[in-house]
């Protein structure tokens, strides 16, 4: 631990929750399934979520990409507003079902980079 | 089989320190490049964090000790050394080519965390489908803004930096190669652009050797 903070050169604000944005992206996806049956079903949810998640968020930027490059029309833009506003209610209500909060369906898109 | 850390110049001298395993390392050469190495029995595991954090320390000797180092990712072995001087002879145009890039330079980091938004746990009010997207929309534009804001100044006091925004809440995750005399200036960049900008969270991290610009040409 010594050594990491001596690699600090600047830092401020809320770094523990920095940390566990970043630890979140080393474990987003469980390397193993628990095979506890207490918590197996837990563990299939996180994996089965965190790929939906992926698959939203590549879908959302891509549908926003278009809209900001004209290439939508108002009915197309409604109909994709309406749809991720379903998923992303969907999402919301199966994560609080299975006590699974924002970071435990992160995964790291690396080069795929944000929308813009 | 030959385990490689990282390379060097020909004439760069081995570090003292103990590679994985406790194994001496050594620099083996080939014309004006060297290969830092160690000779191990077997290939290390990832999932042995000692064997990882071995890695880790040998290169940052080798770092302290010369002008260029390319860091090889860990787990990089060959079969002997015959193996290793055919991939080096193979790859010495690009290797030398990336050697002068991060000559004299350091790999400082950057992570730049967003407040956490208000809205993500209350459920999404029910409005039209336009108003969403142009929301979203609007949001995107917004932090591409602030994470430009905040890159562009320290990419123009790097020889390279390379960018990438891995979560909704990491606006900016960055790596900048920054030539070591101008590392303090870096870092009074960075604490103006903290200060400028307090609603946000930010971590700089360095010097450390410059693996986000090596790890492919390291790759004989």
């Amino acid at each position: 631990m010594d050594e990491a903070d001596d690699k600090l050169l600047a830092g401020s604000g809320d770094l523990p929750a920095l940390a566990r944005e970043l630890e979140a992206l080393e474990t987003g996806l469980p390397r193993r399934i628990n095979a506890d049956p207490e918590r197996v079903e837990q563990g299939l949810a996180q994996l089965v979520l965190t790929l939906v998640e992926l698959l939203r968020q590549l879908m959302e930027r891509q549908a926003l990409r278009r809209m900001d490059q004209g290439m939508l029309d108002d009915e197309q833009v409604e109909r994709l507003g309406q749809t991720f506003m379903k998923l992303e209610q969907r999402m919301e209500e199966l994560k609080r079902e299975f006590g699974l909060e924002d970071r435990d369906l992160n995964l790291d898109l690396g080069p795929l980079g944000k929308l813009l | 089989m030959v385990y490689l850390y990282a390379i060097v110049d020909a004439d760069a001298a081995a570090p003292t320190t103990r590679g994985i395993d406790g194994a001496p390392v050594a620099v083996e050469t080939h014309e004006d490049l060297g290969a830092v190495v160690s000779v191990l029995a077997q290939q290390p595991s990832s999932d042995s964090q000692q064997a990882v954090l071995d890695h880790a320390r040998v290169v940052e000797a080798v770092s302290r000790g010369s002008a260029a180092v390319l860091p090889a990712r860990f787990g990089r072995a060959y079969e002997d050394a015959d193996s290793l001087r055919r991939a080096l002879e193979a790859g010495a145009g690009e290797l030398r080519d990336a050697l002068e890039r991060v000559r004299g330079c350091v790999e400082v980091g950057l992570r730049v965390l967003a407040p956490e938004r208000a809205s993500v746990l209350s459920p999404v009010p029910a409005g039209s489908g336009r108003d969403y997207m142009r929301d979203r929309l609007a949001t995107a534009r917004q932090e591409k803004a602030v994470a430009d804001e905040l890159h562009l100044p320290l990419a123009a006091l790097a020889r390279a930096s390379i960018r990438s925004t891995p979560t909704e809440r990491l606006l900016l995750t960055a790596a900048y190669l920054v030539p070591r005399r101008s590392l303090a200036g870096f870092q009074t960049r960075v604490e103006e652009l903290q200060q400028s900008r307090p609603d946000l969270t930010l971590a700089c991290t360095g010097p450390w050797p410059p693996y986000s610009f090596a790890a492919e040409a390291a790759r004989p």
